[in-house]
């Protein structure tokens, strides 16, 4: 569905995306994760036609994607999108007359569930509100693939699990391919199939939510029983205190020796960890 | 296709209130102007003078399309794409919205300069009035054909306002802004160069012939609405 070849995109002398391949076939929620600066956004306004590629090129169903041939199965919503200031309702209504799939009932579904009133204008509405309005409103159509920049930026942690909820419940109404930029790892993980890791605009990984399960650990004990195995597996990061230490581990599971203890890597950490890439002693 | 730009128009005609309020003050305050001096002719307190001369009532609403254009271009765009229009559903809808925009206040226009403005003269409140389809050479041949004039004269203003404001977010923008500033610098005081400068206005505005400037400013609002096929295509934000 998205083929990425090659990707180079330079800002003067600053290179935000950096000879990146990716492959995504499959529909699915994918959490695209980065540390500020990664490339997130520019690789997000690559894939929907915003900016042209200095090297590089993507195909989105075939079809070769740049600024002057934007592809109309994608969908790119950024944060803090701007509609006209009109009521909801109006709002929910011109949207469906100008898409010739507009799910109408599923919107209306979603704006009584999420309650926002029909009747206030946009700029009446709180941020996280004007947020939800705005991707419903791109939920409610049937792109192929859907391109979610920080959407849950400013968001309280119960606007934060509702905003969740209907991004899950819009992939269960239309199975496509979506894409969302976030910090907030452990939240996404409720909902999200797979992940994409950016650093310095190069990938570093792309990985599904099982296999990280599988393959990302921590092994914690003495440090002569530790150091060792790490001979051994792709050590991602390492904590150290006395003559104990914790191994953050991305590799095959293993069974660990008498004295050293496995545990699950939380994707928070393994983020960290993977990204941050640091040693502490 | 067609529906779908009507619902575009329909939505650029509810969001562009600053220019409806602005226009709306300055057409008050020619009216209150007016009754003033109306008030004061009556009472025998004022008497007319050569320099009592105003813009015609009708002539404020072009400031409407002017700041209409401007709101439809600048901050309209983005709006309506993440209603999930397209680009072309956009682009047809903004110059629906100007032919239909330019269309009425044409009418409006007309009627107010052979009305309310003709009232006033005839009152003695004015000593004249100012007005375009006056100062352009449009009257004399028939109500239609100043209607016709005015209404394509406007439809060009209109088109070339949302292209210029449309394209500045971009490179070719500001070579365009350069290119005209360019023109406007060099050719005036050229008189060869300043030959084409009056052939170009003469054909848009002062043409004798109405078929002939009508039909001018229709080409070139075609030619401008194709040209921004492709600008659209490029435009992000």
């Amino acid at each position: 569905m998205i083929e990425i070849t090659k990707l180079t995109k330079k800002y003067a002398n600053v290179t935000a995306i950096d000879n990146l391949s990716l492959t995504l076939q499959q529909e699915g929620i994918y959490c695209l994760l980065g540390r500020n600066g990664a490339g997130k956004t520019t690789l997000m306004k690559l894939l929907a036609g915003y900016i042209k590629a200095t090297q590089g090129t993507i195909t989105i169903e075939s079809k070769l994607v740049s600024p002057g041939n934007m592809p109309e199965s994608v969908n790119f919503i950024e944060s803090g999108s701007q509609q006209f200031n009109m009521k909801v309702a109006e709002l929910v209504e011109t949207a469906a007359a100008l898409q010739d799939d507009f799910d109408l009932e599923f919107a209306w579904e979603m704006i009584e569930r999420f309650e926002l009133d029909p009747k206030k204008r946009f700029k009446q509405l709180s941020f996280g509100m004007k947020t939800m309005l705005t991707t419903i409103i791109s939920l409610s159509n049937n792109s192929k693939v859907m391109l979610l920049d920080e959407p849950t930026l400013g968001f309280d942690a119960i606007m934060r699990d509702s905003f969740n909820n209907l991004l899950y419940r819009s992939y269960q109404a239309y199975p496509r391919l979506i894409i969302v930029s976030t910090h907030l790892i452990d939240e996404i993980a409720k909902i999200t199939e797979r992940f994409i890791i950016i650093d310095k605009g190069c990938l570093l990984l792309e990985t599904s939510i099982d296999e990280l399960d599988e393959n990302a650990y921590t092994l914690s004990g003495a440090s002569s029983l530790i150091h060792p195995l790490l001979e051994q597996l792709n050590c991602i990061g390492t904590t150290e205190i006395g003559s104990v230490m914790a191994a953050h581990i991305y590799d095959r599971r293993i069974t660990p020796p008498e004295g050293v203890s496995i545990e699950n890597m939380s994707l928070q950490d393994f983020f960290i960890n993977l990204v941050g890439g640091k040693t502490n002693a | 296709m067609l529906s779908k730009a009507f619902v575009v128009a329909k939505n650029n005609w509810k969001n562009i209130k600053t220019a409806k309020i602005i226009t709306y003050i300055l057409m008050g305050l020619i009216i209150a102007q007016d009754i003033v001096y109306f008030i004061l002719k009556r009472t025998g307190v004022y008497t007319i003078n050569a320099g009592n001369t105003a813009v015609s009532i009708g002539n404020m609403l072009f400031m409407f399309i002017i700041l209409g254009t401007f709101s439809i271009a600048t901050s309209h765009f983005k709006k309506t794409m993440n209603l999930g229009a397209k680009r072309i559903t956009y682009l047809n809808g903004s110059f629906l919205t100007y032919i239909l925009m330019t269309a009425v206040i044409s009418v409006v226009a007309i009627l107010l300069y052979y009305t309310y403005d003709r009232y006033l003269l005839v009152e003695f409140v004015r000593a004249d009035t100012m007005d375009i389809i006056y100062w352009f050479g449009w009257l004399g041949k028939g109500v239609v054909v100043t209607y016709l004039r005015l209404f394509a004269f406007l439809l060009l203003l209109a088109s070339v306002l949302h292209t210029i404001c449309i394209i500045q977010d971009s490179w070719y923008g500001w070579v365009t802004d350069f290119l005209i500033m360019a023109i406007i610098s060099v050719f005036t005081p050229i008189a060869v160069l300043r030959k084409s400068l009056v052939w170009f206005f003469t054909m848009i505005i002062f043409h004798p012939s109405p078929t002939v400037q009508i039909t001018s400013c229709i080409v070139l609002s075609a030619v401008i609405y194709l040209l921004n096929k492709p600008i659209l295509a490029r435009k992000t934000g």
